[in-house]
């Protein structure tokens, strides 16, 4: 299949949640994490566009690609690490410094996940546009 | 890190006149993975290195070799 339909389909997909996004929070139905989900979409589509410019028509490949494969493993080993690391220092921390009562969880732990996701996805860049 | 593995796989595919494009549309890989390893920046598999040399029809050890080997290491 050409992924050209693909992109076509997910841009289509993109513009309806984008646009379901605005109207829901002019009508105030729906929060700002709504804008936020529709940001990252928009960015997403904004990759997979570049991606198709870079690689063309053999963007077709990219789930099957070998060295893609061994690259989003090296990149989820990095994120992991991130994520031990953290864990570890975060419990020392409140251990040593008596803070677990006083830190916010509900914002740490969601930081931290954030944080594990975007180092996955820019050592999955750097691995693979460091040629 | 360079790889250890040398090739001449841009040589051959200019040879052939293909692009990176054409090529990775017939081995079933991605063009940015051709630019990697013509720039030895990555050792493709045993499989991967098995399907280049069938595509061009020639012995893998005339597109791939270790680097030592060419320098008289063994």
């Amino acid at each position: 299949m050409d992924p050209r339909w693909l992109l076509i389909g997910w841009g289509v997909l993109t513009l309806i949640f984008d646009f379901m996004a605005v109207y829901g929070v002019y009508t105030s139905q729906a929060g700002g994490m709504v804008l936020l989900l529709a940001g990252a979409v928009s960015l997403l589509l904004v990759y997979l566009l570049v991606v198709y410019r870079l690689d063309g028509i053999t963007f077709k490949n990219t789930l099957v690609d070998e060295r893609l494969s061994i690259i989003s493993g090296k990149a989820q080993r990095n994120s992991f690490w991130f994520l031990f690391l953290s864990i570890w220092v975060l419990a020392i921390i409140s251990n040593v410094h008596r803070l677990a009562p006083s830190l916010a969880f509900d914002v740490v732990l969601p930081l931290l996940g954030a944080g594990t996701i975007i180092i996955q996805m820019l050592s999955f860049l750097w691995y693979k546009y460091r040629v | 890190m360079d790889s250890k593995v040398n090739n001449k796989l841009r040589l051959i595919r200019r040879t052939r006149d293909l692009t990176q494009e054409e090529l990775g549309v017939a081995l079933g890989v991605t063009r940015h993975t051709i630019l990697a390893l013509e720039n030895r920046k990555y050792e493709p598999s045993i499989a991967l290195a098995l399907k280049i040399a069938r595509f061009f029809e020639m012995p893998v050890e005339d597109i791939f070799w270790l680097e030592e080997e060419r320098q008289g290491g063994v």
